[in-house]
């Protein structure tokens, strides 16, 4: 280590105080206004005693940890069963099947809860299927959560299984274990920390998730809804303000066992593991049966969305039409797909060349330990922030004051996405700096290169997939996020999510879907991208 | 140099640079229904040509949050089309500027704020009604209710669909009404014996009446204004006013005090009472600011319209609503 770089320590320091009015200024004010009165004076928690007495309020807190759990028990499993039988297992269809899993991320989360109300509401055409139950209320939240969680947790299983060393495989067999001895003792304890990580993940998601509950809710309330509900429907920002720091509860806490595991896991876990390869893997066809049947509740959830866009008025009148895309005539505009993916595409500039900087910075820079560690502690906090909790902190923060300027603009839409979603595109950075060999550092530095230099000429070549990764993690996010754009938007700026949301609420069930189809058809052709660019990129690597 | 441009590019887009014009441009909160606002623009500034208006556009709930969010530092110049229940919610705040416009008198008196400064004027009213879905109710062999008293008979249990009155105003018109009409105590009885009904509450007050469009639901309580477009577009619904007494609402403009554009926004409040309004108004819910512009389908519908003392409303809103929760919260 030298001496501290003073052109380092100067941009982090920018970084940080850029972050100031991004993050911190906005909880400070949400923090503030849930212990005031409407007037502004100090109640301290008069509010949340208030909270406690008025017998609807405390309930959706209830119904929110329930539904939450009851998706965490059901999509863990699901998830794992896929995981497992696409590491572990040959059937056919599988790369289709590895592929279809992630479609749920392509589109905003309340894409299949409209699914749902085609297949499973009172005209739905699979309506029998629930034997008489009711689509709207718990049953419709927990359905259209677990569809839309359901690609987040087998990602992360996909990724614990894949590093399971298949060594350990060859020596339970030839210590004479059976296949369910070599389960329970191999697979399961390398998969643990992937089944824990998992389960908060889901857990989080569909506890702050506001996209499903606005639409298969419905009068069962759930904090985000009721956040929701105070804010707009009675202007009750104060109760507003305080709810939300009664969702981040239960967020903070996953995030610290979280952390706490993930501390625990690090002793464990073992550098070059050999990942089963094609050939251990057991040709499987009720492996098969398995996936694709967990597969086709999203799949038909999301399929149903785009035939409907196409057809006149679900369910009376079938013809099909392309009418539901004109959408001047339900009096709405394309324009709000076009901000969508300005939108998405700022944030994805912007905020990988934010993030990387900042992760750069703290990770290979030589600056002072504790700028560092405020750094990263800042973003790790995004991470506990519903997307609701921090759009109510930027209207907070943003009405007036030194940053009013920001108000109704498009750029607090920008900082507002890059923010919410900067922890995982953080961590990715962190991990991928990790691999690159602080030698061409010391390299440059011994050839008298200075530190910029190197620092965007080798590692930003070295770190272009992680690049790539977050830049199109930031663009379909953006594109297809509700719940933090749901108050900030409605003023100049409004995005193609939340069109999607007053479409859906004002009864032109055919324009939301044709709208939420185009969506769909912008993350796609990004995807595609994204892999078009790795390709190219491991194609130039092996040359 | 093709990524400086790129750059460029973005940094245009992400500041959005508006350009400067010599009209003066006043910048309007509205509920309006978004196919109407167009109509509306073009209106008022082919009337002033000098003038053009920016809109900001939302649902009546989420545009009073808003005002009322920003009440230490008002960005609007003018409200056009809101609720006049949250008009005078910002007018306890102290956010309106009183003026009487050109055409006041000739506005129907309940579309008009009758106070000696009066603060807002009203385009046209909305008023209660209902969405039957036929097919769904001949199925049932039920035949369609007629009143408010139809509603809470047990033969139409799990049935309705109807606006939260505590995140809607529409839902909370409703409510209001049964109170100013039954009075308070009979008021509550029936609201217990409706609810028995009512198999799901909306957030929003054009939910139940999409509801029973699609089939989802049989009967929606609603505001007949948003379904008639479902009519348009084929949905198998007959829309039945209350028989019993309806509730109602007028949308209204207004001017927020602390604009620098003062006599712009007044010529919006003159061209609120002007012919050209009171045409757009018919055609959206019939019931126009100026009674001559009210359809006579929608005359039917004004002998039905309770005594509406929007005062008394906008002021037990709270009360009412925490009663509201404590029966009715799940």
């Amino acid at each position: 280590m030298g001496r501290p770089s003073p052109r380092g320590v100067l941009v982090q320091l920018l970084l940080l105080f850029l972050l100031f009015p991004a993050l911190i200024y906005p909880l400070y004010m949400l923090l503030v206004r849930s212990v005031s009165d409407d007037e502004g004076n100090f109640v301290g928690a008069a509010n949340f005693l208030e909270y406690l007495h008025s017998p609807g309020l405390s309930s959706s807190f209830v119904h929110s940890l329930t539904i939450s759990i009851t998706v965490t028990a059901l999509v863990v499993p699901a998830a794992f069963l896929l995981a497992y039988g696409l590491t572990h297992t040959r059937f056919s269809g599988r790369r289709i099947c590895s592929l279809l899993v992630l479609l749920p991320l392509f589109v905003p989360s309340l894409l299949p809860a409209i699914g749902f109300v085609y297949l499973f509401g009172s005209q739905g055409i699979a309506r029998f299927l629930l034997g008489g139950q009711e689509l709207y209320g718990p049953l419709g939240i927990v359905l259209g959560n677990a569809v839309f969680t359901l690609p987040h947790a087998t990602l992360l299983l996909l990724t614990s299984l894949r590093s399971v060393d298949s060594r350990l495989y060859m020596a339970a067999a030839c210590l004479g274990a059976g296949p369910w001895r070599k389960f329970t003792s191999v697979t399961l304890p390398n998969a643990r920390y992937g089944i824990i990580n998992a389960s908060f993940v889901v857990f989080t998601l569909s506890i702050t998730d506001f996209g499903v509950p606005k639409v298969l809710g419905g009068d069962y309330s759930v904090l985000s809804t009721e956040i929701f509900s105070q804010v707009i429907g009675q202007q009750n920002l104060t109760m507003g303000a305080l709810i939300s720091l009664v969702l981040m509860a239960p967020t903070v806490l996953t995030l610290t066992l979280d952390t706490w595991a993930r501390r625990a896991h690090a002793r464990l876990s073992v550098q070059n593991a050999r990942p089963v390869s094609n050939m251990e893997q057991k040709s499987s066809p009720l492996f098969g049966f398995v996936c694709w049947g967990i597969l086709l509740l999203p799949m038909s959830s999301i399929a149903v969305v785009v035939i409907a866009s196409f057809t006149a008025f679900w369910p009376y009148d079938m013809t099909p039409v392309l009418d539901n895309y004109f959408f001047e005539e339900a009096g709405y505009s394309l324009s709000s797909l076009g901000t969508s993916a300005a939108m998405a595409l700022c944030a994805a500039v912007f905020g990988t060349a934010f993030l990387y900087t900042g992760a750069y910075l703290v990770e290979r820079a030589q600056i002072p330990a504790p700028l560092k560690r405020l750094y990263r502690l800042l973003l790790l906090l995004p991470l506990s922030l519903p997307g609701l909790v921090l759009g109510l902190a930027y209207i907070f923060a943003f009405n007036s004051g030194p940053f009013s300027f920001l108000y109704d603009s498009f750029a607090i839409l920008v900082i507002n996405t890059i923010v919410h979603f900067s922890t995982v595109a953080h961590l990715t950075f962190v991990s991928a700096l990790a691999k690159v060999d602080d030698n061409y550092e010391k390299a440059g530095r011994s050839m008298g290169v200075p530190a910029w230099k190197t620092a965007l000429r080798v590692v930003v070549q070295q770190c272009r997939l992680p690049l790539a990764d977050v830049f199109f993690y930031l663009f379909i996010n953006a594109m297809t996020t509700v719940s933090s754009m749901a108050f900030l938007c409605g003023g100049r700026h409004t995005v193609a999510a939340i069109s999607i949301v007053n479409m859906y609420d004002s009864g032109y069930l055919g324009s939301a879907a044709a709208m939420s189809t185009l969506v769909l058809a912008v993350t796609f052709g990004a995807g595609l991208l994204h892999v078009l660019f790795k390709k190219i990129v491991s194609a130039e690597s092996f040359e | 140099m093709k990524l400086c441009v790129f750059g460029a590019m973005l940094l245009s887009l992400f500041l959005h640079v508006d350009t400067a014009s010599a009209k003066t441009e006043i910048l309007v909160y509205t509920a309006v229904e978004p196919n109407y606002l167009n109509l509306y623009k073009k209106g008022f500034e082919s009337a002033y040509p000098d003038i053009s208006i920016s809109w900001v556009r939302d649902s009546t709930g989420v545009i009073t949050a808003r005002l009322l969010a920003e009440k230490d530092a008002p960005k609007a110049d003018a409200v056009f089309g809101l609720a006049a229940c949250s008009l005078l919610l910002l007018q306890k705040e102290g956010m309106l500027l009183p003026y009487k416009p050109e055409g006041y008198d000739k506005l129907s008196p309940r579309m008009r704020d009758n106070s000696e400064e009066p603060v807002w004027v009203a385009m046209n009213a909305w008023t209660s009604g209902m969405a039957i879905n036929k097919p769904e109710m001949k199925k049932l062999g039920l035949p369609h209710p007629k009143s408010w008293a139809d509603l809470a008979d047990p033969r139409y249990k799990g049935l309705i669909a109807m606006p939260d009155p505590a995140s809607s105003g529409t839902g909370y018109m409703n409510l209001a009404a049964w109170m100013q009409v039954m009075g308070e105590e009979k008021g509550w009885d029936y609201a217990d014996a409706l609810m028995a009904n009512v198999k799901m509450l909306s957030h929003s007050g054009s939910k139940p009446g999409t509801m029973a469009a699609q089939g989802e639901i049989a009967i929606g309580i609603g505001s007949p204004a948003f379904m008639k477009p479902l009519l348009k577009r084929h949905a198998p619904i007959e829309i039945v006013f209350m028989e019993d007494g309806l509730g109602w609402e007028a949308e209204a403009t207004a001017i927020i005090k602390t604009t620098d554009k003062a006599d712009a926004a007044r010529k919006l409040m003159d061209w609120t009472c002007s012919e050209a309004v009171g045409k757009i108004a018919a055609d959206f819910s019939g019931l126009a600011g100026r009674p001559e512009f009210t359809t006579s389908e929608a005359k039917k519908a004004e002998e039905l319209m309770i005594d509406n003392d929007l005062q008394w409303v906008a002021e037990n809103r709270e009360r009412l609503l925490k009663e509201w929760r404590n029966r009715y919260a799940r």
